[in-house]
């Protein structure tokens, strides 16, 4: 059995927000609340849950851009807080959507400013960035401004950026929001290819299909609680338990099962 | 020496491409309509006023004091909100994250700047040879390019003060505002600092640009540079304690924005 690569005990991040103008109410909002789960080498993990539940800050405290408020979040074996300088140069995230990218500056030079931020040496920029050109498909129109790129061109951006530092791991925050399906089956076909080239990946996702297909291992997370964690057959095989039938459930009827489920400790 | 090397080029690439992305004008036009276009109106205005105020005789007093304040446009609302507009693409996180971090990601921002800020002078200052009686001999040109440039880090310095504030404010606008007229109204640009309240004017002595403008306005006396070289120095050093605040402030506030969850608030 492999070390785990990432490993979150007793995770809890709480968030204070003030009501009022005059009479400030102070008013605590747990995010997290204490959950637990190791990640593989190798693996695609999926983190999937309903707005709200806590997947985007589980991922932000991972890529150290967020302080836990109590518990372990260790990558590599560092403190996502505290060691955080260990971990950066090892890691690197997509955040779905369409910002995230300098949109005045063509997708290539997006690609040169952050190999510079990344400190890799100018000899190997131009082999380096223009193979990631190529293999996210965006070589011939390297040149243009980001503004004139649609969205599935900006996220393929988003993937060659994420991949010049040749991360360990890669963390995935809803990469396939709004894209078209072939956009999406693109994406699908680049982290499948991340992890037989022995990347860690963790993904969160709205979309039970690409959870199904590329997932090997699932985490269920609802109200700051991990109410399940499985593979993708073992979440439908339990689901099928609980519901006495005979027929197998897909992910998605599996999914809203699970979150659906009262007093969930 | 390629090792030497690769970092300097890549310190200027880093600023140019920080420049490009966040500030950088698009065309032509905008560039005279927006970063040439208000600082010098604004610098007519001043000078207008300070003629209508103080006399015709003064009126070179006054026009240098504005023109080298210009500079503060670039620090102000180009370094100075570098960190904000990195938020609001959503970039900010990607630069934390990454192994540059601190110096080395703030000062490169400012590079681009303290040259488009001088160049931003020096087109005020032939409006002035144009048409405020404006004339410098020509041996004092390179000790006021020295000036200018001295000024221009300063202030851009002072910038990145602003710019790590951003990380914490959510409203950088006020903050921009009171800052720009504080400079207007305090470094002697337009109101003598000597007619400035007492407890003022050691504030006055502790803004980028105040030894700068009297330095220029000295030089436009006759006064050599070597003769004030105390304000020139001041001026840099100013300028590399800001540098060291606005570091400072980025570490502590990034740490502190990261404790809190308001990292990517803006």
């Amino acid at each position: 059995m492999k070390n785990p690569i990432i490993t979150v005990q007793s995770l809890k991040r709480t968030y204070l927000t003030h009501i009022g103008l005059l009479n400030k109410e102070k008013k605590l909002v747990e995010a997290l609340k204490g959950i637990d789960f190791e990640v593989y080498p190798g693996e695609i993990f999926g983190l999937l849950g309903p707005n709200g539940a806590g997947k985007t800050t589980t991922i932000k405290i991972l890529t150290t851009l967020l302080a836990p408020s109590s518990g372990q979040a260790k990558v590599f074996g560092f403190k996502a807080f505290g060691e955080e300088k260990k971990i950066r140069p090892r890691i690197n995230f997509i955040f779905g959507g369409e910002r995230s990218l300098y949109w005045r500056l063509s997708g290539l030079d997006n690609l040169k400013y952050f190999a510079d931020i990344y400190k890799i040496p100018r000899k190997k920029q131009t082999e380096l960035i223009d193979d990631l050109l190529k293999e996210v498909g965006l070589y011939d129109v390297r040149k243009r401004k980001v503004e004139t790129y649609s969205k599935g061109m900006k996220q393929k951006l988003q993937i060659a950026r994420a991949l010049l530092n040749d991360p360990e791991i890669i963390f995935l925050d809803e990469p396939s929001i709004g894209l078209d399906p072939v956009a999406a089956r693109t994406l699908k076909n680049m982290i499948r290819a991340l992890s037989e080239k022995g990347k860690t990946v963790l993904l969160t996702t709205h979309y039970m299909q690409e959870a199904e297909e590329l997932c090997h291992r699932i985490a269920v997370i609802n109200h700051g609680q991990i109410i399940a964690l499985d593979t993708v057959e073992g979440l439908k095989n339990r689901v099928k338990n609980e519901q006495n039938s005979s027929q197998m459930p897909n992910l998605e009827d599996a999914y809203i099962h699970l979150i659906s489920e009262p007093n969930i400790a | 020496m390629a090792g030497l090397i690769d970092p300097i080029k890549r310190f200027f690439r880093k600023g140019t491409f920080a420049y490009k992305s966040t500030f950088a004008v698009m065309s032509l036009q905008q560039y005279l309509m927006v970063n040439l276009g208000a600082p010098l109106m604004q610098m007519l205005c001043f000078t207008l006023v300070a003629n209508y105020v103080y006399g015709s005789q003064n009126i070179t007093t006054w026009f240098i004091g504005n023109a080298v304040v210009l500079t503060y446009f670039n620090a102000i609302f180009g370094v100075g909100t570098h960190l904000s507009a990195e938020k609001s693409f959503g970039t900010l996180k990607l630069l934390i994250a990454s192994p540059s971090n601190g110096f080395n990601l703030l000062l490169p921002r400012t590079l681009l700047h303290i040259f488009d800020g001088i160049l931003t002078i020096f087109i005020g200052l032939i409006i002035g040879a144009l048409f405020f009686d404006f004339h410098l001999p020509i041996e004092a040109w390179l000790s006021f390019g020295v000036v200018l440039l001295a000024a221009s880090f300063s202030a851009m310095a002072f910038g990145l003060i602003i710019a790590s504030i951003g990380l914490a404010s959510r409203d950088l606008n006020l903050i921009l505002n009171v800052v720009s007229m504080s400079l207007l109204g305090l470094t002697g640009a337009n109101f003598p600092i000597s007619r400035l309240p007492e407890f003022i004017q050691p504030i006055s002595q502790m803004m980028p640009l105040t030894r700068s403008i009297t330095l220029c306005r000295a030089l436009y006396e006759g006064t050599p540079l070597s003769e004030n070289t105390h304000l020139l120095l001041g001026e840099i050093g100013l300028g590399v304690i800001f540098m060291i605040i606005g570091t400072s402030l980025f570490k502590i506030l990034t740490k502190k924005s990261i404790q809190s969850g308001v990292l990517e608030f803006f």
